[in-house]
């Protein structure tokens, strides 16, 4: 994708992580990666970028500190991703951006395993023609984990046709003395904004590109601190301008 | 940029229904035409159908911007002509900041993309003049935003996106008397540097007191029922609409009032009512 990233091989590894530090992981081929977190502050940016379909499975484990993850699906073909983070001591973030002209078939599951652990996921996909997706998302306090939190947010943006769409987001708790919250939203693109949009001048395909951008775009402060952040910008524009 | 909007017989059917039927008008460069009128009789549909709006279809007529038909044009490539419309109900795009949105808006009609300077330090310079809150470029384009908020902020367009021909559509309503003041005169001075052609809708005289039409329509049932400049303005202001009925024999259309279903009876009160 662009010569700043290092090529390391990190398939069916376990890795420990105890410094405080931001990894970017090209993922252009399956993978199968496990860590594990102790008393560090870690980012992690994946990037699916290739033509080929994708297994990833990834499990993660924190075990204090605070584990940010930041997931871009940005290939036109099949993704089949398991992810399960443990949650021990410590806070985990999971942003995910799916851009889905495929099948992907996406289950996460972060669970808080100990007391005072938190957690908190936002997912965000757009499905274009032909895309058909199913996320399960789940949330699981387990029996202990007092005073603990899992919150989780899905929004898709729904354009073309035909397209599926399925997202599940749950939510198993076993303990009383939590917060947990779930929301989901799923809609088209509305005709009366598009309109709005095309009357400052943007084209139909201009504003649809500004919209899926909306999407996809990380804020700010996702990517700050982050070394190729200029290069992830690029790509998902590149990506989106290609559609 | 000097622009001549020109509408000929227009006829125009919202879901099958007339809605205007055959209304001629011509705005030049510089002038500012009142449209008034009676609620539910064609305004704001007359503004939608320049601009392009699909429910509107117009089964009659013609409207041209310097000669060019505009009705052969998509709403984007009417707005790169120069056209413009600020909307009653702006609508609210979450997830596209305004600075995005604007500066896309602004490229589309230029042949180079502006640089980032160049484009912060138009969008801040106009921020000011219109007293928004700094933090606008950032925030998502009307979202969260109040009711006079999102009037401003259709001006703000207007100024950096710079049309030959506006049309206001009650730009004022959910404005402030300190904010109609600054809206008007912020127009007043786009007005004064250079072309701009304006046809506003507004039910208030204190905004185009400030303004100062040149010219003033009135539209009764779809057609423009008498035309004349500031003077008429002044005198529907102060007297209304009845006096044209009364004098041209013609009847306003009524907008339809929302049904109202009971959901029967309170079991309690009725109890009590009996006792």
């Amino acid at each position: 994708m662009t010569e700043s990233f290092k090529s390391v091989d990190i398939n069916d590894r376990e890795l420990l992580l105890k410094k405080d530090q931001t990894i970017t992981i090209r993922i252009d081929s399956d993978l199968n990666i496990k860590y594990r977190i102790k008393d560090a502050d870690v980012k992690i940016v994946y990037i699916v970028d290739t033509e080929k379909a994708i297994n990833f499975h990834e499990q993660g484990e924190i075990s204090g500190g605070r584990l940010q993850i930041l997931f871009y699906d940005l290939t036109p073909s099949l993704l089949h991703q398991r992810s399960l983070f443990k949650n021990k001591k410590g806070e985990l973030s999971l942003t995910t951006k799916y851009l889905v002209r495929s099948k992907k078939d996406v289950v996460i599951e972060c669970v808080n395993e100990k007391s005072n652990t938190i957690v908190n996921i936002d997912n965000s996909c757009v499905i274009l023609d032909d895309g058909d997706l199913l996320l399960e998302c789940t949330g699981k306090i387990l029996k202990g984990a007092k005073q603990s939190s899992s919150h989780q947010k899905s929004r898709s943006l729904v354009y073309g046709s035909p397209q599926r769409v399925k997202i599940d987001p749950v939510l198993l708790i076993e303990e009383s003395d939590v917060e947990a919250s779930h929301a989901l939203s799923s809609g088209t693109i509305d005709e009366d904004v598009l309109y709005y949009m095309n009357s400052r001048g943007l084209s139909k395909d201009a504003s649809l590109k500004l919209l899926i951008n909306s999407y996809l775009l990380p804020n700010d402060d996702a990517l700050e601190s982050i070394e190729d952040k200029e290069a992830i910008l690029k790509r998902l524009m590149e990506r989106v301008d290609d559609l | 940029m000097a622009g001549t909007l020109k509408i000929e017989d227009l006829h125009v059917n919202v879901d099958d229904k007339e809605i205007l039927k055959g209304v001629s008008l011509e705005i030049g460069s510089g002038q500012v035409h009142a449209l008034m009128g009676p609620n539910g009789n064609g305004k704001s549909t007359l503004l939608q159908t320049i601009m392009g709006h699909p429910r509107y279809k117009v089964t009659k007529g013609t409207i041209t911007l310097d000669g060019e038909d505009v009705l052969a044009m998509s709403v984007d490539e009417r707005s790169k002509k120069g056209l413009f419309l600020g909307m009653q109900n702006p609508q609210e795009i979450s997830g596209v900041t305004n600075s995005d949105f604007l500066k896309a808006a602004l490229n589309s009609r230029r042949d180079k993309p502006i640089s980032l300077f160049e484009f912060y330090k138009l969008m801040e310079g106009n921020i000011k003049k219109l007293k928004m809150k700094e933090d606008l470029a950032h925030r998502f384009v009307n979202d969260g935003f109040s009711g006079g908020e999102k009037k401003r902020n259709e001006i703000l367009q207007m100024m950096i996106l710079k049309p030959k021909i506006a049309l206001l559509d009650e730009i004022d309503s959910g404005l402030d008397v300190d904010a109609i003041k600054l809206v008007a005169d912020a127009i007043n001075d786009i007005r004064s540097k250079g072309d701009l052609g304006l046809m506003i809708v507004s039910h208030y005289d204190r905004f185009f007191g400030i303004i100062k039409p040149t010219h003033a329509h009135v539209i009764v049932d779809g057609k423009i029922v008498v035309e004349g400049d500031n003077e008429l303005v002044e005198k529907i202001d102060n007297d209304g609409y009845d006096w044209l009925y009364e004098e041209l024999k013609i009847h306003p259309v009524t907008p339809l009032k929302p049904l109202v279903y009971s959901l029967g009876t309170c079991a309690l009160n009725q109890r009590r009512a009996n006792d």
